[in-house]
């Protein structure tokens, strides 16, 4: 009992230490002066080091973020499938998609079928794939819609009310639209007044806030707002070749054949779907069918007839 | 050790009233206690915190990376700059805000520029916030959270979260606690003191009647006897106090026996010691008794306080010391074991010893008990000696009383010898009356040591009957080189082999030091050198005896033919001569009658017939002289000698010399019968085969020996042939005079070689003869 009592202080320290190591987890501290060393200049972060890589651009569909991370998680699923280097290309603000891929800046770019007409048009670029919408089609058509209790039933009675277009450049949101108003007997003076957006996201929240009488959709989006009871569709139009991937004019065939092969085989729905971001969401949800010029001719002379293609 | 030294520590830094180690224990309880609640309040605290706060940093960040990535995307730094900045205004926790996209500057919140440190902090960032990285700045701790909000573009958010707010709680809740310690600790000194005095009153009575108790009053008892633990306490101390005294008695009658028990072992001779088992006095002699001090020759005054090896000869202090330690190991009563113990003047003592364990004046002991077998050692030891002398010589006495050679016996009796004295090296050297010696026998050679006799140091043996001793380094060993062994030269003794002080043999045997011979040892090699003497000199008898009775045997045979010859002899001579002669003058007789009538013719045959009966007398006064002269009865040995060398040797032409003194000396008759038989015998040998010109006799006679020599220079024969005849061409003759002799213990000496002619000399003892 007598050779307990000096070890039992001993005891009582250890167990305190052990108690102070066992709570003591932080990581160690980094020092870091906020107060010294400034830089009062314009900062820009350390840029990592520049690799080659085939640029794949992409235009506006959904908000911007939203298009990114589909678009890089195409990027990557190329990377890997092909074994080539991917990067993403955000077009700054105030720059076209088309004068890069035409200039080189950008090898591939995902964009509407407008886009490619134009893009094919002026600098001979060339469709690679295009999209496999929900139902298994390689065609899309585009849809005119109006609030859900809107009074107008047929696209005559659009006469005299505000419409909603998507980017001038959009198949869905404006070419085939303007078609179907065409054959509705209705022109662009026929509206009161009309609109251009920037995606098919603002088309959509100009309908659904009542902002506008009508608008026109792609025609996914525009089922699935239907589907939540946000809009009513108008009007369906004929299917049309849906967008794709396009080829800048001087990327290489082996390049352009071996990213063709790989894009056929994606799938979305399948082994893919962790891969990609919200791939639903886009135009080509089941993935992509080769794709050739001649496909799009119809559309071509329409986008020559309303003015797309000039000069 | 160690735990010694805490101890002292303990007892250096403890008050010594326990009223005082009451507070400072109870004080030290309190603080302990408010302590560790501290720490782990001031853990709880932080931990808590800082999950609140990493959870908020990270929520807060991601909000702000998806408001602003859009922004980050088109590059539009106003709505960047304005998102951080409302995150650090929203926020009071968070210190700054940056965020970068591919194509922007960095937007931030600092207002006086961009930390150039953060710079690392970029980069470097998972695509979850995560827990942050701590950072330490001016500001104190600070949480940076950083967010990707685009996988695979160079896009981030930062926001630094200060813990600053944190660290102020974990202080205000550790300063809390540590004040309520504080308070504790006064309540506790106070509470602590005042029940202390109240409950230490009664110890304190109690310590003063225990301090009492050890001063001897082993009456005094604890009167206040409440109904409590103290209480409990007073009872118990009183039940010690009542044991105490009864075991008091107990002891001081134990004592007393004790040291009755002490005194009374000393009185029958038994030694004993009390030896210190613990502290600085370990090993000394705590108490001895009058025994012990009597067998060391000490005073016990000399002895109590030295010690214990003291008194123990070297050779067992090692023994004494297995032996205690065992006693200490095994707390049991040691077996008795033999120690030796130099006494005051040198003499060694041979102690049976035994020990055990007790308490001595209240240490720990050995008590050691012992008593003196020096003596009774010795006499083991010396009938241990006498025993193997004995078995040693019953061994040999065993060998050589078996019926077999000299040679076998020597062989068995140096087996014997060497098995007792455990030694397998040893020879035996016999000594002929001539002087020659030969090795008859060995062991642990493969050839016979030369004995190199007479000139070898063993020799003296021979002469002075002493053992001797020879060393392997003594060079006039004439054995020595046989006496190798591993390389290394054997030394060794010898002792003689006598009987009836007639050295017959030496006996040595070999070993590799000359320690081996002890004088015991040594002793019964002479015993058995005695031994094998008289076996070996038995053996010559019972041979010399053997050789007799077969001579006497033969001789008597010899003799009985010779009589029936004698007889024939005899028988023949009164036949043809004797007989014959009677027979005429029976006829003479008978024809007397017829010339009875002629006086002449009858006077004529008268003088022939007494001529004839003269000529009988005369031939049977031969026969007679030829049996037995009657001149040895009447005149004596010296003129039976002479007529028997004129009758027969001058007879036949031999030119004989007497050497005798008067001649009228007469000697005891059977002395004279035996010599004059002898000579008889002599004379014939001459007469039949030496073919000698001339003879001498001689005849000296001492005080009590008379000797006669009869030689020739005839021709001789070889005596050794002689001696190893076959019995039917034995010399009977010859033996007969040397049964002669033997029979009045008388010698008989023969001498002759082939040409040298022939020697016959008898010794007979006269006057008082032994029965």
């Amino acid at each position: 009992m007598n050779a307990l009592r000096p070890t039992f202080p001993l005891l009582s320290l250890a167990f305190v230490l052990f108690l102070v190591v066992a709570c003591s987890n932080e990581p160690p501290l980094r020092s870091v002066s906020l107060q010294q060393r400034l830089l009062v200049q314009e900062v820009y972060a350390p840029t990592p080091t520049p690799t080659t890589c085939w640029k794949l651009g992409f235009d506006r569909r959904l908000e911007p973020k939203e298009d990114v991370r589909q678009a890089a998680s195409l990027a990557s699923w190329l990377q890997r499938t092909t074994g080539l280097a991917w990067c993403i290309w955000i077009t700054p603000p105030g720059e076209a998609l088309i004068e890069q891929l035409c200039n080189g800046e950008v090898d591939f770019a995902i964009m509407g079928t407008v886009s490619y007409l134009q893009a094919h048009h002026r600098c001979g670029a060339q469709i690679v794939v295009r999209g496999v919408n929900s139902v298994n089609e390689d065609v899309y058509r585009a849809a005119i819609v109006v609030p859900v209790h809107s009074a107008i039933t047929t696209l005559s009675e659009l006469r005299g009310h505000s419409f909603a277009f998507g980017a001038p450049n959009s198949t869905q949101g404006h070419l085939i639209p303007r078609l179907m108003l065409q054959d509705a007997g209705l022109t662009l003076n026929d509206l009161r007044i009309f609109t251009f957006n920037e995606s098919h996201a603002a088309t959509a929240k100009a309908v659904t806030s009542g902002r506008y009488d009508a608008g026109a959709l792609q025609d996914t989006l525009a089922l699935n707002l239907a589907e939540r009871g946000l809009v009513r569709i108008l009007a369906l139009s004929d299917p049309y070749p849906s967008s794709g991937i396009v080829a800048a004019p001087d990327a290489p065939a082996q390049t352009i054949a071996l990213t063709q092969n790989a894009l056929v085989r994606l799938d979305p729905q399948g082994a893919d779907a962790a891969t990609l971001y919200h791939w639903e969401r886009s135009e080509m949800p089941r993935g992509f069918v080769r794709a050739e010029d001649a496909d799009y001719q119809a559309l071509r002379q329409l986008a020559a007839a309303v003015g797309l293609l000039e000069p | 050790m160690k735990m010694d030294w805490l101890l002292a520590l303990e007892k250096r830094l403890l008050p010594r009233r326990l009223t005082a180690r009451i507070i400072l224990s109870m004080v030290v309880i309190v603080v302990s206690a408010g302590l560790i609640t501290a720490f782990a309040v001031n853990q709880m605290v932080s931990r808590h915190l800082r999950s609140e706060l990493i959870a908020s940093g990270e929520a807060l960040t991601l909000a702000l990376g998806e408001s602003i990535a859009n922004a980050l995307v088109e590059g539009d730094l106003a709505a960047m700059q304005e998102m951080v900045n409302a995150a650090v205004a929203n926020n009071p926790d968070v210190l700054y805000a940056f965020a970068f996209g591919p194509t922007t500057p960095i937007v931030h919140t600092f207002r006086d520029g961009f930390p150039s440190d953060l710079l690392h902090v970029v980069s470097n960032v998972d695509e979850r916030p995560g827990a942050g990285v701590l950072l330490a700045t001016e500001l104190g701790a600070v949480r940076n959270f950083g967010y990707r909000p685009l996988d695979g573009l160079p896009v981030e958010v930062h926001l630094g979260f200060s813990q600053a707010r944190i660290a102020a709680i974990q202080q205000q809740a550790t300063a809390f606690v540590l004040m309520l310690t504080a308070l504790g600790s006064v309540v506790a000194v106070a509470t602590t003191y005042t029940f202390s005095r109240l409950a230490l009153r009664p110890l304190t009575e109690l310590n003063q009647q225990v301090q009492r108790l050890g001063e001897g009053h082993f009456d005094e008892r604890a009167t206040t006897v409440a109904d409590d633990e103290v209480g409990d306490l007073a009872r118990a101390f009183n039940e010690m106090a009542d044991q105490i005294q009864e075991s008091i008695q107990q002891i001081r009658f134990s004592e007393a026996s004790y040291r009755d028990l002490l005194t009374a072992a000393a009185v029958v001779g038994e030694g004993i010691a009390l030896i210190c088992d613990e502290g600085e006095d370990e090993g000394n002699l705590l108490f001895v008794n009058e025994a012990f001090a009597r067998m060391t020759g000490y005073a016990t005054t000399e002895l109590i306080g030295s010690n214990a090896a003291r008194v123990l000869h070297p050779d067992s202090v090692a023994t004494a010391r297995r032996a205690w330690r065992s006693v200490k190991s095994t707390q049991q009563p040691a077996n008795p074991v033999e120690l030796s113990l130099v006494n005051r003047h040198g003499e060694k003592l041979i102690l049976e010893t035994t020990s055990t364990l007790t308490r001595y004046q209240g240490r720990r002991a050995l008590a050691w008990f012992m008593r003196d077998i020096t003596q009774r050692k010795a006499q083991e030891n010396e009938l241990r000696r006498r025993n193997r002398e004995l078995s040693a010589l019953n061994a040999v006495a065993s060998a050589v009383s078996e019926m077999r050679s000299p040679p076998q016996m020597l062989e068995r009796a140096l087996e014997q010898v060497l098995q007792a004295l455990d030694l397998t090296v040893g020879w035996v050297v016999t000594i002929e009356e001539n002087g020659n010696a030969h090795v008859a026998t060995w062991r642990g050679f493969d050839t016979p040591p030369a004995s190199g006799f007479p000139h070898c140091l063993c020799s003296a043996v021979a002469s002075d009957h002493h053992p001797i001793i020879v060393t392997g380094d003594d060079t006039r060993c004439t054995a020595r080189q046989a006496l190798m062994h591993k390389g290394r030269p054997l030394c060794h003794a010898t002792v003689a082999i006598q009987a009836r002080s007639r050295v017959l043999g030496l006996l040595s045997v070999a070993a590799e030091t000359p320690h081996v011979f002890t004088e015991p040892e040594i002793a019964l090699l002479a015993a058995v050198g005695q031994q094998i003497g008289v076996a070996l000199e038995n053996a010559h008898l019972w041979e010399t005896l053997r050789q007799r009775e077969q001579r006497r045997s033969e001789l008597l045979a010899q003799v009985i033919r010779a009589q029936e010859e004698e007889r024939r002899r005899i028988a023949r001579e009164l036949h043809d001569g004797i007989g014959q002669s009677i027979n005429a003058l029976v006829f003479g007789l008978n024809a007397s009658a017829a010339v009875a009538h002629d006086p002449n013719q009858a006077a004529r045959l008268l003088a022939r017939l007494t001529m004839s009966a003269s000529d009988i007398v005369k031939e049977l006064q031969d026969v007679i002289y030829d049996l037995r002269p009657s001149l040895l009865d009447d005149l004596g040995l010296v003129m039976a000698l002479r007529w028997c060398a004129q009758e027969r040797l001058s007879a036949q032409g031999v030119d004989v010399v007497l050497d005798t003194p008067e001649d009228a000396l007469r000697l005891p008759e059977e002395v004279e019968t035996a010599l004059f038989r002898i000579s008889q015998e002599a004379i014939a040998n001459i007469c039949r085969h030496a073919h000698a010109t001339q003879a001498w006799i001689g005849l000296k006679v001492g005080t009590d020996e008379v000797c006669m020599t009869i030689r020739d220079n005839g021709v001789g024969f070889d005596l050794d042939a002689f001696n190893t005849s076959e019995r039917e061409q034995r010399p009977w003759g010859l033996l007969g005079m040397q049964e002669r002799a033997a029979l009045l213990r008388g010698r008989l000496y023969l001498d002759s070689e082939p040409g040298e002619g022939t020697t016959v000399r008898v010794c007979l003892p006269f006057g008082e003869s032994e029965p």
